[in-house]
């Protein structure tokens, strides 16, 4: 039995960092963030929004292979404004996204059962 | 320049979210002012990261039935299992710091009450990290409780017939009132004993989510479609005689089209969203040759901003809870993300 342990798919290994950073040789302002146990859907999530930047030049993500738990994300970006802060910007905004979603889908359930209680029951 | 370029300020988006309808088990909402790939990374969270409980681990005492017991024991995985909250009642976690509390989308949240096993420092499993069910059903026994003219009929074993040792957690056995009172069977089948037929076993239900086995996801369906956004010629609809705007109405599968009131017939609506894009050019085409200008009448697209979601749930989970949980683990991975980013730009800086 040498199959690897299910979660290793998505819980980090020991000691592992969720991202690592690696400059780009030739091109300056651009680098692939390697991001560690995610997938589409950060890596699309990211892509995304990093194209919403108007500093951002190029975004693409790639998953190298399947069995890697691995999500790579390229960024370049105009001279001025680096990658990391571009990627620290598209993050942010995401997370004030999902905080507005998480509100709004808690307000509407509340509003919907209300409503419900108020229709009288059907027989 | 990138074509989505948006000044900064405009960058972050202000999403809306509007309830269509929520029933016991299914749910259908709207999320506006958003894009395809938030939608989508909901869509994906909601089938393969919510944590859920599922049984396991299957140890087998006795199993003369006819089935053999690794298909007994994937059955067994297959039954969603629910954990229900009781508050005062239920016993919660105490090594859930104040932030990991906060994180979680609520004190219903299986994650109050049990921990992954491997996060556990028992050996193997124990109350915190794991719940144990009980079968025995033997043949002989139960035939002797069930009326007269079924005494020849093979038993089915189901899910009543699974004891939990703890109070707050328990198999699902129908996923709403009307399939309770549709069912033939008292709950779900797992396997049939004829005479002379005996399975003892007992189980072990562990916490895990989609990404490991599909047993743990919470839903049976979880889907979302662009919104269409439907515009009539209303004025050239009406010019038509009215055999003509039958025909209109009659180009897409009956309930797709209609009329906006059905005695007066003058002004066609869409009476079904979810279906009309796949006949948009079918009605676009006959309404041009329909047309005195050779001009169609009816435009519809799908929004690239406005999504509705359908979901479903199994029963382990509230369906509104199935998505508030996939929305808290989409803000648990960006947390993360953003603590991540700040640690690269330090090293870089
Ligand atoms: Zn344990």
């Amino acid at each position: 039995m040498n199959a690897p342990e299910r979660h290793r798919s998505y819980q980090l290994d020991e000691g592992q960092a969720r991202m690592t950073y690696e400059p780009d040789q030739r091109v300056a302002s651009a680098g692939t963030f390697t991001i560690n146990k995610e997938d589409h859907t950060v890596g699309n999530l990211l892509r995304m929004q990093l194209l919403r930047d108007g500093d951002t030049r190029f975004a693409g993500y790639q998953l190298p292979h399947p069995l890697e738990h691995v999500c790579h994300v390229k960024v370049e970006t105009a001279p001025g404004r680096a990658p990391v802060e571009v990627m620290g910007g598209a993050v942010t905004d995401l997370r004030q996204e999902v905080e507005l979603l998480d509100r709004g889908f808690r307000d509407e359930c509340a509003r919907a059962r209300e409503e419900a209680d108020a229709r009288p029951m059907e027989t | 320049m990138s074509c989505y370029s948006v000044a900064a300020d405009q960058r972050a988006r202000r999403p809306e979210v509007e309830v269509l309808s929520l029933e016991e088990n299914q749910m259908s909402f709207e999320v506006k002012k958003t894009d395809a790939s938030m939608a989508n990374a909901l869509r994906r969270v909601i089938i393969a990261e919510v944590v859920t409980m599922a049984i396991d681990l299957v140890t087998f005492e006795e199993n003369t039935s006819c089935i053999d017991d690794e298909i007994i024991a994937h059955r067994l995985g297959l039954i969603p299992i629910k954990y229900a909250f009781k508050p005062g009642k239920t016993k919660l976690r105490e090594d859930v710091s104040n932030d990991e509390a906060a994180a979680m989308s609520s004190e219903r949240d299986i994650q109050r009450r049990f921990r992954f096993t491997r996060d556990c420092d028992c050996d193997g499993y124990c109350d915190w990290c794991a719940c144990t069910f009980k079968l025995h059903v033997k043949y002989d026994e139960v035939i002797k409780n069930v009326p007269e003219h079924e005494k020849n009929q093979p038993y089915t074993v189901t899910s009543i017939n699974l004891e939990s040792d703890d109070p707050d957690v328990f198999p699902v056995h129908f996923v709403s009132e009307r399939e309770r009172n549709t069912s033939s069977e008292p709950g779900i089948a797992i396997v049939k004993l004829a005479k002379g037929q005996e399975i003892k076993l007992s189980c072990i239900a562990k916490l895990g989510c989609g990404k490991e086995h599909a047993k743990w996801t919470p839903v049976s369906k979880c889907v979302f479609r662009p919104k269409p956004t439907i515009s009539w010629d209303d004025n050239a609809v009406r010019a038509l005689p009215p055999n003509l705007r039958n025909i209109i109405v009659d180009v897409c599968p009956a309930g797709v089209l209609g009329y906006e009131d059905e005695r007066d017939r003058t002004s066609i609506v869409v009476k079904n969203e979810a279906a009309i894009l796949d006949f948009t050019k079918d009605i676009q085409d006959l309404t041009k040759q329909l047309s005195p200008q050779n001009k169609p009448m009816f435009h519809a697209s799908a929004s690239t901003t406005d999504f509705v979601f359908e979901v479903e749930s199994l029963g382990g989970v509230p369906v509104d809870d199935c998505v508030l949980c996939g929305l808290n683990e989409i803000k648990r991975k960006l947390t993360n993300l953003q603590v991540a980013v700040a640690e690269v730009a330090a090293e870089q800086a």
